[in-house]
């Protein structure tokens, strides 16, 4: 009886073990998937976690979307406008 | 000691979750304020907190790992409820009020399901790593995550005051919303209608200190009923407890009720709040068996009309829950306007028509996606079928059980059963182990159950 109950035991385990390691591969190879799926769209437009402007979000640095990319070269522009002005006039001055 | 210093804990902790919501009443912060347009529409708040810094995100995958690597190390080498515990209140501190509930793994599952039906959707390495790593820690060590990380089953855990066995019958057929709620969730962020697990989420707006009115109510009352029933939420809505329970059943290492060999004592039988605790078989007539293993027959014969069945029902549902698509409802609304059955018009068919979009397009649209749904309603309604195929015939199959132990499906791992092992005792010094076998009848009823 012992002997029969300890046979189940083990053909459950092996059964069990089995199951795991597929499930596992599973789970890394959905994982890899979705991470790739992550990284190749993230320079998408569809990457934006909200739809606000850029100015003010936290991610706006790192960001790669066209939206931002626009956004941050405004931003230079502005700011070389800005300091241009500003040497210009310690020229002047 | 511990447990009554828990327990004034717990109870300090359920005034604050009562009383610290009417003090929280107000709107979420607004980032930008509002424009001008001198117009009857008030713009919508914000349902989810605004993003982080990449490496700020970092951080709570950081924090994801080493609460996972903490609560699995505190339930099986430490057996320590009190730890458990504590990490539990820092997981709601951290992941639920800090953070304000977002990420989180429960969600996840919708982000999932969105990206699969839709290649361009770019999800974030967060979200895939809340999903996939309570996942993984489960296939290893059981369900530690709901112990102690995830911040709604912490705020549910912080208020059980006066726990109450459920009736089994109850049990089975409120086990069958989960499978219900995760189907449908899966159906609605695959269709792009909505995430319904975050809009209805109960606990968010205490996390954010501000919500709907009717969610407040609705999160209230569910931490009141949580009083009595341990983890409503988590027993018996909880999507993602529904992949953790098939996962922790594959378990490499499950916690156990004794650290030894159960002598049957009988002293944890009514200690697990969750109901989660399996008893010894009975001796159980042959007829009865007989009976079982008729129900089985019939049970297989009739599980493929069961599953097409379900499958029909839930194929008819597409008219209903496609109207929670946004497309869909406007498609809906700009029908009835143009059939002259509805004078008014609402916002959105305003901003529909200003638009210029013909309205053949939008009905097109609208047709896809119902399609969608008829689909996606035949695989759900089919699932839903198996599940409940599955757990009759989980009631009609018997496994040979000899002594006490944990359901490894239900147990969340929470260690509230360990105090209450007599070998739990012997193992921290409180007690001899000749003591502890007089709890029991350690050398008499395993044997005779074998024989």
């Amino acid at each position: 009886m012992i002997q029969s109950m300890q046979k189940t035991k083990n053909r459950r385990d092996f059964l069990r073990d089995g199951m795991r390691t597929v499930l596992l591969s599973g789970l890394a190879f959905t994982g890899l998937f979705l991470g790739w799926k992550g990284y190749s769209n993230s320079g998408k437009e569809s990457s934006c976690l909200v739809d606000l402007p850029c100015r003010g979000c936290s991610r706006l640095r790192d960001c790669r979307e066209p939206k931002a990319l626009d956004v941050k070269q405004k931003e230079r522009d502005s700011r070389l406008q800005s300091s241009g002005m500003n040497s210009g006039g310690d020229d002047v001055r | 000691m511990i447990q009554s210093r828990i327990h004034r804990g717990k109870i300090f902790i359920f005034a604050f979750l009562f009383v610290f919501p009417l003090f929280c009443m107000s709107q979420v912060p607004e980032r930008f304020p509002k424009p001008d347009f001198q117009t009857d529409y008030t713009r919508p708040d914000l349902l989810t907190p605004t993003p982080r810094a990449t490496a700020l995100e970092y951080i709570d995958i950081f924090v994801l790992v080493a609460a996972l690597s903490l609560a699995s190390y505190f339930a099986h080498k430490q057996r320590s409820r009190r730890n458990i515990f504590l990490l539990m209140v820092f997981s709601l501190a951290y992941f639920g009020f800090f953070r304000k509930g977002c990420v989180c793994s429960i969600g996840a599952i919708q982000n999932v399901s969105y990206v699969v039906f839709n290649p361009a959707y770019a999800i974030p390495l967060t979200v895939i790593v809340f999903f996939i790593l309570p996942l993984v820690f489960t296939l290893f060590y059981g369900r530690t995550f709901c112990a102690a990380v995830c911040p709604l089953g912490a705020i549910q855990d912080a208020v059980v005051l006066k726990p109450t066995q459920v009736p089994s019958r109850l049990e089975n057929v409120l086990g069958v919303l989960p499978y219900i709620y995760l189907g449908l969730a899966v159906l609605f962020a695959a269709t792009g209608a909505g995430f319904i697990i975050c809009q209805y989420d109960p606990f968010i707006g205490f996390f954010r200190f501000g919500a709907d009115f009717n969610m407040v109510i609705l999160g209230m009352s569910m931490l009141l009923l949580g009083t009595v029933v341990a983890r409503p939420y988590c027993r018996y809505l909880c999507p993602y407890g529904v992949l953790l329970n098939w996962l922790s059943r594959l378990s490499k290492k499950h916690v156990r009720i004794t650290p030894d060999e159960c002598n049957n004592c009988r002293l944890c039988e009514e200690s697990c709040p969750f109901g989660a605790i399996k008893k010894p078989d009975e001796d159980v007539p042959l007829e009865t068996k007989q009976v079982d293993v008729k129900r089985l027959a019939v049970l297989f014969i009739v599980l493929p009309v069961v599953l097409l069945g379900s499958g029909w029902v839930g194929s008819r549902l597409y008219a209903p829950l496609s109207r929670g698509h946004a497309t869909v409802s406007l498609a809906e609304e700009i029908l009835l306007e143009n059939s002259g059955k509805r004078t008014e018009m609402t916002n959105a068919t305003k901003a529909f028509r200003a638009s210029g979009k013909p309205t053949e397009e939008l009905f097109a649209e609208a047709n896809s996606i119902q399609h969608n749904f008829k689909v996606g309603g035949w695989i759900v309604g089919g699932f839903i079928g198996l599940v409940l195929c599955l757990k009759l015939i989980g009631l009609f199959m018997r496994k040979r059980q000899i002594e006490y132990d944990v359901d490894k499906g239900k147990c969340l791992s929470c260690g509230r059963c360990f105090a209450y092992c007599p070998y739990e005792q012997v193992r921290l010094g409180i007690i001899t182990p000749e003591e502890a076998d007089k709890m029991g009848s350690r050398e008499v009823k395993p044997k005779q159950f074998r024989a």
